[in-house]
């Protein structure tokens, strides 16, 4: 199950990349984080609705399907706390 | 002498003398030094003066001539991957047409799994670099490989503390989404666009012979605001080889991209029909020089494969220990479809990669190719020895059995010529060299450029 799939970009997120990574600033909050590989290519593929998420970070990460959704999920709480996502409303 | 002098010893090292109006150009292919001389000078120069005697130290034979040897480890520059042979364009003189190619995209754990496997290779090779270079058919067609090539790449990339490099060739017919994800993460994107709309669409129509140019023009305009080194790659037909002047002008001044390089076509049945033919070598130079002019006056860099000063080996993958592989898991030296290099009698293939994250490279397959994809003989005489090599092992030297020079040959010989006159700071004798057809025929008749065939006659 991709847990990202309830969430979407944070209405003052923006994003680049970088050399290492991704870096993500949130405008309103000023918060800026710096996401580093395999969470960085989440971020991407997130960000562009990439079809595919789960199965294609389990093998850019290296690691089985359910542990790709484990760090997903992982991934989506703490984005979600620091403000970088929100929740879709149903 | 070294054991790079004595293998280069082969014949690629010594100088080449070559007639330039009126005076003499001399090259050392295996430094890229040249000189502009007169007669006297070259006839000392072969009566066995040392270059330095006459003022010429700088084309003197080094002891270590250095790149133009491989190592006897299989070391490709770069892993090529093909993602994919199907393709959402109709080109004309598309050499990648073929039943055999189509409907089939690379596993992306194949993908990883070469990915990692080149990266070992450069980390334990002290390479700063991480080069992977997509292919097709047209890549970003499977796009479920190319996220996990980028993101693998990059994620390898830091764990073996190398710098990414990802490059593509592509036909730029997607939308804007895929245009900016690759304008994102590639740094080197070859990006064919073959002139106005009116000869683009000839040349590389959409299937049904539905015009693509304004889709692929809007790639050129994203991928130029990105920061990626946008390189257009325009193929030359007897249809726009009387504008490449223009080509070269315009895409400078609308898409200002690193470079601009031009290629003949490569003549094949599918080019017949679809009623394109390749310029002639005179049409192709003249053409050339008017277009590096063009580029010289906007800083812009304009490129032919053949003609590329400062570079060992050739282009060609096969004679540079190439590592491309395709969706089957076949790693190859070289990127043209199997069935057109076995109709040639030439086997390519140096090994397997396997999903399961295993490549083999059979190290027999690799000598094999290296002693095919040594220099032709007829090439060993010819100053670009070092900077074409003998071009495309499939296409032009047949498997290194070039027997006489051809129209690839003569636009080679004559645009290289301008280039080092370019390089000396004389382009204009360059121009008037190629624009001359007499000066032309000569660079491009004579049988040997080396100085110890050289007479006072020719």
């Amino acid at each position: 199950m991709n847990r990202l799939a309830s969430f979407r970009l944070a209405g003052a997120v923006m994003w680049m990349v970088e050399g290492s990574g991704v870096a993500v600033i949130n405008l309103d909050s000023g918060l800026a984080a710096q996401i580093g590989y395999p969470q960085a290519a989440v971020w991407d593929m997130f960000c562009r609705g990439s079809a595919g998420l789960v199965e294609k970070t389990a093998v850019v990460a290296g690691i089985s399907v359910s542990e790709a959704e484990r760090m997903i999920a992982e991934a989506a709480e703490r984005w979600c706390v620091d403000g970088l996502i929100e929740e879709i409303a149903d | 002498m070294s054991e790079a002098a004595a293998a280069c010893a082969d014949g690629l090292v010594g100088l080449d003398v070559l007639p330039v109006c009126g005076r003499w150009l001399l090259y050392n292919g295996a430094t890229g030094a040249a000189a502009l001389v007169n007669t006297a000078a070259v006839r000392e120069l072969a009566m066995g003066a040392a270059p330095g005697a006459l003022g010429l130290a700088e084309l003197e034979v080094p002891e270590s001539p250095g790149e133009c040897v491989r190592g006897k480890t299989y070391a490709p520059p770069f892993l090529g991957l093909v993602t994919t042979r199907m393709c959402n364009l109709d080109c004309g003189y598309c050499g990648f047409r073929s039943p055999l190619a189509a409907g089939r995209c690379m596993e992306p754990r194949l993908a990883a799994a070469a990915i990692d496997w080149f990266a070992s290779l450069c980390r334990d090779s002290g390479r700063p670099e991480l080069s992977v270079h997509l292919f097709g058919g047209e890549p970003f067609v499977a796009r479920d490989a190319v996220d996990v090539v980028v993101h693998r790449t990059r994620a390898v990339a830091v764990e073996n503390g190398l710098r990414p490099r990802l490059e593509a060739a592509t036909n730029g017919f997607y939308g804007e989404a895929l245009a900016q994800f690759i304008g994102d993460y590639f740094q080197v994107v070859a990006l064919s666009l073959d002139g106005p709309p009116e000869i683009h669409n000839r040349h590389r129509p959409r299937p049904g012979g539905l015009p693509s140019y304004d889709n692929v023009a809007e790639t050129a305009g994203i991928l130029s605001d990105s920061n990626c080194e946008l390189i257009l790659r325009v193929c030359v037909s007897q249809l726009n080889a009387g504008r490449m002047a223009e080509t070269a002008a315009w895409f400078c001044e609308r898409f200002q991209p690193s470079a601009v390089h031009f290629e003949p076509l490569q003549a094949t049945l599918d080019s017949a029909a679809a009623g394109l033919q390749a310029p002639t070598a005179d049409q192709f130079a003249a053409g050339f020089v008017e277009a590096m002019e063009e580029g010289r006056h906007r800083g812009v860099g304009v490129g032919f494969s053949g003609s590329t000063l400062g570079r060992h080996g050739g282009f060609c993958p096969a004679a540079n220990d190439g590592a491309i592989i395709s969706p089957d898991g076949r790693v190859s030296c070289c990127y043209l479809l199997e069935e057109e290099w076995r109709a040639q009698g030439l086997d390519l293939n140096v090994g397997q990669a396997g999903t399961g994250g295993l490549v083999r490279i059979d190290t027999r397959s690799v000598a094999r190719i290296r002693e095919t994809a040594r220099l032709p003989h007829l090439c060993e005489s010819c100053f670009c020895r070092n900077t074409c090599a003998g071009g495309c092992l499939v296409n032009h030297s047949h498997g290194g059995k070039l027997k006489e020079r051809d129209s690839f040959c003569a636009a080679t010989r004559t645009i290289t010529a301008a280039r080092l006159l370019e390089h000396l700071g004389t382009p204009e004798m360059g121009r008037e060299m190629l624009l001359d057809a007499s000066a032309r025929a000569r660079i491009a008749a004579q049988d040997s450029d080396r100085l110890v065939d050289w007479r006072i006659e020719s």
